[in-house]
Parts: C-alpha cells; structure tokens; sequence
C-alpha cells in the first residue's frame, strides 16, 4: 500500500530531518510513528501526503506518486481545521463539495457519517459551538466522508484531555472495524500508540531514522478492558523502554 | 442587549450633560451669536432652513455612499490581486501606503481641476480617501490563512479558484468589514473636504461642504452649527449601517461580532 525507500528529507542546507527511510505499510495495518520531537515524524507524514517533496528517495502509493494518489487518500491535522463559516455538516461535505461529488450524494454521505461519529444532533451548529472533543470527531467525519484508503493522522487527539482521547481511540477503532482504512499515526501517546496500531515505528532524532518496530499483537476489537490486560501494559513499557533508548542515544 | 441600551443611555447622558455645558458657556461669556449661538439658535436654524438642509444632506451623503460603494469594489479587486503573489504585493503595497499617506486636502484641488467640479469629482476624492484602509485589510485577510487549511483544501485536489472562493475570501470578511468600517467613517471627511473645493454643484446648491463655506463666509454661524451636526450625525449613520452589516454577515461563527454584541 505506501513503500517508502531511501527516503531523505532536509530543508535547504540544514542538517537532514530525515535520513534514509525504508518501510513498508501493508493494506489494513495501523502503523503509529512515535519518537521524540524533532525526529521527523510529522514530516513523514508530509512527505506520504505529497504537501512536501523528499529530497531524495522515492514514496509510491498503491504504486502512484502521492499527489496523483490523494484522491485515495485522507489527512486528519492536529487542530480540527474547520472552517468557521461553515455548518458541521457543511464542513463534513466539504471534500466531498471540493471533489465535485453532486448535492444529492453528499447529502447522503454526510448524513451518514453524521450518525456514525455521534453528531447528527449538531449538523446545523458552528464549529465556535463545539467542544474540542467534538469538533475533532467533525474533522474526523470530514476525512472519513470521502472514503478514503489510506488516513493520515497528525497527533489528531493530542490537545485532548485523556478521558476524551481515550473514547475517541475506541471510536476511531469502530470506525476502523466498519470501513477497513490503513492508518499511519503520529502521536506522543505511548499508550495511545499500543491501543490503536498493529504496528509501532519509533524514530530516532537528528537525523530523524527509525530505529525499532514493534508488532503490536492485541486482538481486535480492542476496547476500555484491553487498556487493563497484562499484555497491554507490557507492550507500553516494550515501547517506553524502545523510546527511551532513543532519547539517551 | 441590556448592556446595549446602557451604553445608549450613558452617550445620550454625555449629550446632555454637552448641551447644557455649551448653553451655560454661552450665557456665562455672554459671546455674540455669530461667534458661539446657543443651542437653541442652531434648533431653530435647524427648522428654517430644513429644505436647503436635507438637500445639501442629500448630496453628500449620495458622493460619501458613492466613493465608499466604489472603494470596496475597486479595493476588493486590488486586494485579490495582491493575494495572488508575493512579488505583486512587493512592487505595489509601497503604493497603497502612498494614498494613505498624501493629504487629502492637497489632491482634491487637483481632481477638481481634472475632473471638474461636480458630484463626479467629489465622488473621486471620498472614493481615494476609502481605498486604502480597504486594500490593507482585505489583503492581509485573504493571506492570513491558516496553512494547514491549505493543506487540507490541497489534500483534495482543490484548484486554485476553489481555494480562492471558499477558504481565501469567506477568511477575509471579517477584514473586509474592519477596513469598510475605518473607509465608512473617512468617507464623509472625504465628501466634505472635496466640496469645500468643488463650490456648487448644482445652480444654488452645494453638499455640506460648500453649505459650510458659505454660511462661514456670511457669517451664520447657527447654520454653520446646524450643518457641522449635519454631517456628524451623517458619519455616525455610516458607522452604525456598517455595524449592523456586519453583525448581519458574521454573528454566526465571528468571534469579534459576537463580543461586540455582548459587551
């Protein structure tokens, strides 16, 4: 689905952010990027996306490059990105408003999507009338409305409070179960990352490298209990002790 | 909506409190009426000289309306072409900073002398008076966008005429209104100042600029009051008309005309 290979990326003649990437994503996997700041993992994502150019190396996208592959794809940023002027549900449609899809199909959608994210009752509010939670699970219905095969998610629940982030993991893995996306996910959230991927690359910082990648065997579906097994909390402290690694180095 | 009739309240308070201030001065020094005529003096001008009044209301309002309908169409123009790269904005902001700054009352002499007198040329001077304010804040809305909104608009394929009419211009409203509100006020200034050089427009009678000269010149300085409270109650109208535009356009989702509604 995305192959990355000896991909670098550095911005005029600064020191490279990113060096040498080789990897790999199956379709259907759910592959977090975690690392400490400045290790090149949100440019990672950039660079799948196409919004920047490697410097050298090659990204292919169901074997496209990735600016002709984002009609199949979806990029979730870190604040909601809503348009203000916009109704919820106009903001959901609005993709699908940008890719000429016709009134009547969107309507459809959107409506659809609506209920499925827990919004339908807000379709007619302002973005200003929303809580962070809330207006997160719109840019979330937004991504998800054009169908995407391939989300891209930029620490998109880390300004939440935790209580809230953890429901909208669980959603997002219902999401998930019901329209069969792959993921790649940038976070800070050690836990976050177990609960969500089936699989976990940590980078290492200047140059941003990857420096281990864990399998994250849980089973599906994953819900509040999984957070509380055994196996869970070992896969935390195998990602932590990975992390940490990485820091002191 | 409660505070709203508050501070309605405590303005006309202020008048009040002006009024009496003013009438007190004038028995006080016991000035003759041509130098400072007591409030009532200028009611009464007010009556008498209603028709000739509202006529010469009429007009300028009509050149102030006219010059600052125009701003905003021309202003908007330039503005989206500003927005379109960083090396028109390079070559030609220096020159909108130079219609802010050049003395109006220096170049309405000169478009008169182009122009001719009349409501064109008036109309001219409120328009180049409007047009900076408009420009500067136009632009700077219609650039100021977010870049990952970008980035999403991008993220599906959206042209540059759609980044342009759904994110690029909704974005500036808000600034469009900021600019229109500064241009709503100087609109009038920009009226009466060409009318203090375009004498009479039409045989016998003028905007409230020209009023103003003549009634200075013959002394009636009642009138001259009457037509100074003319064209201040005319900029205030502006002012509110824009306001309530506004509000009208943005109170859904605008922080700032939420807040002036509240406060």
């Amino acid at each position: 689905m995305v192959s990355l290979s000896n991909l670098s990326k550095r911005y005029g003649s600064s020191p490279p952010v990113l060096r040498q990437i080789d990897l790999a994503i199956d379709k259907g996997e759910f592959v977090s990027l975690i690392g400490p700041s400045g290790c090149g993992k949100s440019t990672l994502l950039k660079l799948i996306s196409g919004l920047t150019n490697p410097s050298s190396g090659s990204i292919l996208i169901d074997g496209m490059t990735p600016v002709n592959a984002r009609k199949t794809m979806s990029y979730i940023f870190q604040d909601a990105t809503l348009l203000p002027w916009r109704t919820v549900a106009r903001n959901v449609g609005l993709g699908l408003e940008l890719e000429h899809v016709g009134r009547e199909v969107r309507k459809e959608k959107v409506q659809s999507l609506l209920e499925l994210v827990g919004l339908t009752h807000v379709a007619r509010a302002y973005p200003r009338q929303l809580s962070g939670g809330m207006k997160m699970r719109v840019s979330v219905a937004r991504a998800l409305a054009t169908t995407p095969h391939l989300l891209l998610m930029d620490e998109p629940f880390g300004a939440l409070d935790e209580m809230t982030r953890d429901r909208l993991n669980e959603e997002l893995l219902r999401l998930r179960a019901e329209q069969k996306w792959t993921a790649v996910f940038v976070t800070h959230s050690v836990s976050e990352a177990v609960f969500l991927s089936t699989r976990i690359v940590v980078l290492a910082p200047s140059p941003g490298r990857i420096a281990h990648q864990i399998a994250i065997d849980l089973p599906f579906p994953r819900t509040s209990i999984t957070r509380e097994s055994p196996q869970f909390e070992s896969l935390v402290t195998d990602v932590s002790r990975a992390l940490r690694g990485v820091h002191s180095a | 909506m409660k505070k709203y009739s508050v501070t309605v309240l405590n303005a006309l308070a202020v008048f009040a409190a002006l009024l009496l201030l003013w009438y007190g001065l004038d028995r006080l020094l016991r000035l003759p009426p041509y130098m400072l005529p007591t409030p009532l003096a200028v009611g009464r001008a007010v009556v008498a000289r209603f028709p000739s009044l509202l006529a010469s209301l009429a007009i300028t309002t009509e050149e102030a309306a006219g010059g600052l309908a125009a701003s905003i169409v021309v202003g908007l123009l330039i503005a989206l072409l500003f927005a379109q790269s960083r090396w028109i904005r390079r070559m030609l902001y220096p020159y909108t900073i130079l219609l802010q700054t050049v003395p109006i009352v220096a170049v309405a002499p000169l478009i008169l002398m182009w122009v001719g007198p009349g409501i064109l040329s008036v109309t001219l001077v409120a328009f180049i008076i409007c047009l900076a304010p408009i420009i500067a804040n136009t632009t700077q809305g219609l650039i100021s966008v977010e870049p990952n909104l970008i980035h999403l608009f991008l993220m599906h394929n959206a042209s540059r005429l759609q980044i342009l009419t759904r994110l690029r211009l909704p974005h500036a409203v808000p600034s469009l209104f900021v600019g229109i509100r500064i241009a709503a006020g100087i609109s009038v200034i920009g009226a009466i100042t060409g009318e203090l050089f375009a004498g009479s427009s039409r045989v016998g009678e003028g905007g409230l600029g020209y009023s103003i000269l003549y009634a200075s010149a013959q002394l009636q300085t009642d009138y001259l009051f009457a037509l100074v409270l003319a064209a201040t109650v005319l900029g205030f109208a502006f002012f509110f008309l824009v306001m309530f535009l506004e509000w009208y356009f943005l109170h859904n989702w605008h922080e700032s005309a939420r807040t002036m509604i509240d406060e």
